[in-house]
């Protein structure tokens, strides 16, 4: 069971919150002394996850936290949105997916980019998203 | 924020554009459109973007530079990527972001030779 | 002496004993732990306070710091990214804001502080300033640093890079390719592309013992990643049985650059780059002409 820390919950409901997301992501990813590589993937991920939320559903929450997990340290990202919610998970998860052109790999690509990806959508409701890379 | 602009600046027969980490997604299509109508302007034959100032180009961004590729080729001048980070391209390969139409070199100085030698490939007939 | 009367004296001494106990408490936390940086900042970030770990920690004396601005003890990487005025900002925002980095000594030596930022408000919620606590961490931080840079050293060491020619490297590659290893050749690759200036690498497998389809995956992500950066790559050793493993098993290398052995990957880069060069504006003979 991991335990989280240094938590950090941000708003996203303007294109410039992008840039601090993307920014604190990056923060919390040196912290654990994630590699450049693991690092730039993992950036790549948030920003994809925050631009889908806020395209989407307007606006909505992401939360940042670092992971212990016995020796193991990582850093996890859970978007969430109260957004119009996905109406066909398994659809947004494929290549190629789109319905307007700025969805176009924002899933399949993000979750390739991290070490756990996990997705929760309700038509009407919203959807959670949240990501963990794990320093190697 | 909305005052930013990315300066364009003529090298010759060339349009060469730094792109620096942090932009906007308003500021990169702003960007777009004048590179666009600069291309039109100055009748330059090619477009150098460099990149090696970006420490993460995301599908946003992919779509950007391609489009921009897409483009001013329509406009007869030829875009090259250059000076991606290595981080960059790997995340861009893992992530299966697919740049169609984009011409890489590793600087500008490179990127200033593939340009003249496309452009010198077309003079004489090359495809 | 009446009841009430007696219990307000009791009361005022007891009042005199905590005051007493909490100044020598007070005393103990500041200057009796010489390894906590402990002082108070101005809503801005100017120092107002300064204790004994504070001196021990960054050198500097209560004269030299008091009414100067924080910020002076970051270093200048930080002060660019604005750390000083983010962490007050966190830390008036949320409660506390915990972290840790390098500091700049008064010698100009640095130390790694881990910090605890919290602030400071009136019974109105007004902010009144900060509270900082510091403590150096450097020994721990310098190991953790010394076994990232052996960890890299180990990389380039198992991962030799050769600079064959002008503008090509080779990366003989011998051992068998797992996902860890893949993914650090990839990395060396690139990134020796960048230190040497070079625009063609070549890869000899003729060292590994099986390629199969995740190996070769692994080399199509790299050959792809080197031709985002502007740069071609050459695989070179395939041995008769890995080219029919790789029919086999469906490879499809059409797009990729092969040649059985090192010297014809050499002939095949070298002629790359010639290409490039050959339409320079300046007439060259066979002669004189340069790479």
């Amino acid at each position: 069971m991991a335990s989280a820390q240094a938590t950090e919950n941000l708003t996203v409901s303007k294109e410039d919150d992008l840039v601090l997301v993307r920014n604190r992501a990056r923060y919390h990813a040196r912290q654990i002394g994630l590699g450049l590589v693991d690092e730039t993937k993992f950036v790549t991920a948030v920003s994809e996850l925050a631009r889908n939320m806020l395209t989407y559903a307007g606006a909505g929450q992401a939360l940042i936290e670092q992971l212990t997990s016995g020796d193991l340290k990582g850093v996890k990202m859970t978007f969430e949105d109260h957004g119009p919610g996905i109406a066909d998970l398994n659809l947004a998860l494929t290549d190629g997916y789109s319905t307007t052109k700025s969805l176009g790999l924002g899933l399949p690509g993000a979750r390739r980019l991290v070490d756990d990806f996990q997705i929760r959508s309700s038509l009407g409701e919203g959807t959670l998203v949240s990501i963990i890379t794990w320093k190697r | 924020m909305t005052s930013e602009r990315i300066p364009i600046l003529k090298m010759g027969e060339f349009l060469l554009v730094t792109i620096q980490g942090e932009m906007h997604d308003s500021l990169a299509t702003r960007l777009q459109t004048e590179l666009l109508e600069k291309v039109a302007n100055s009748d330059a034959r090619g477009v150098l973007l460099d990149i090696s100032g970006l420490d993460m180009v995301d599908s946003f961004m992919g779509r950007m530079l391609s489009t921009i590729a897409s483009m001013t080729r329509i406009m007869d001048a030829n875009t090259v990527v250059v000076g991606m980070q290595p981080a960059v391209a790997i995340t861009i390969v893992e992530m299966g972001l697919s740049l169609p139409g984009i011409l890489t070199a590793m600087d500008v100085e490179r990127g200033i030779e593939l340009l003249k030698n496309k452009n010198r490939g077309r003079l004489s007939g090359h495809g | 002496m009446t009841e009430p009367a007696k219990g307000k004296q009791e009361l005022a001494g007891q009042e005199q004993v905590k005051a007493e106990l909490d100044s020598q408490f007070m005393e103990f936390l500041l200057n009796g732990l010489s390894d906590l940086g402990i002082y108070m900042l101005s809503p801005t970030g100017l120092v107002q306070t300064w204790n004994r770990g504070a001196e021990i920690i960054k050198q500097y004396t209560a004269s030299d710091v008091i009414g100067k601005n924080f910020s002076m003890f970051y270093t200048e990487a930080d002060k660019q990214k604005n750390f000083p005025s983010f962490e007050l900002e966190e830390a008036a925002r949320k409660g506390k804001f915990e972290g840790a980095g390098w500091r700049v000594r008064k010698d100009g030596s640095r130390v790694w502080v881990e910090v605890l930022i919290a602030p400071l408000k009136d019974k109105n919620g007004e902010l009144k300033g900060f509270c900082k606590v510091a403590r150096d961490a450097t020994e721990k931080q310098k190991t953790l640093e010394l076994v990232e840079q052996q960890k890299k050293d180990l990389i380039e060491l198992s991962t030799p890079v050769i600079h064959l020619w002008q503008g090509i490297i080779a990366l003989p590659i011998v051992g068998t390719l797992d996902s860890t290893r893949s993914r650090i050749v990839t990395e060396r690759l690139l990134s020796a592309l960048v230190s040497s200036g070079c625009t063609v690498a070549i890869v000899d497998i003729s060292g590994v013992p099986t390629v199969d389809t995740v190996v070769a995956q692994h080399l199509m992500k790299t050959i792809d990643a080197a031709r985002l950066m502007g740069a071609e790559c050459i695989i070179s050793g395939i041995r008769p049985e890995i080219a029919q493993t790789m029919v086999h098993l469906g490879i499809d290398l059409s797009k990729v650059k092969t040649k059985s052995s090192m010297s014809r990957a050499l002939e095949e880069a070298m002629s790359t780059l010639r290409l490039r060069v050959i339409h320079d504006t300046v007439p060259k003979t066979e002669h004189g002409e340069r790479l």
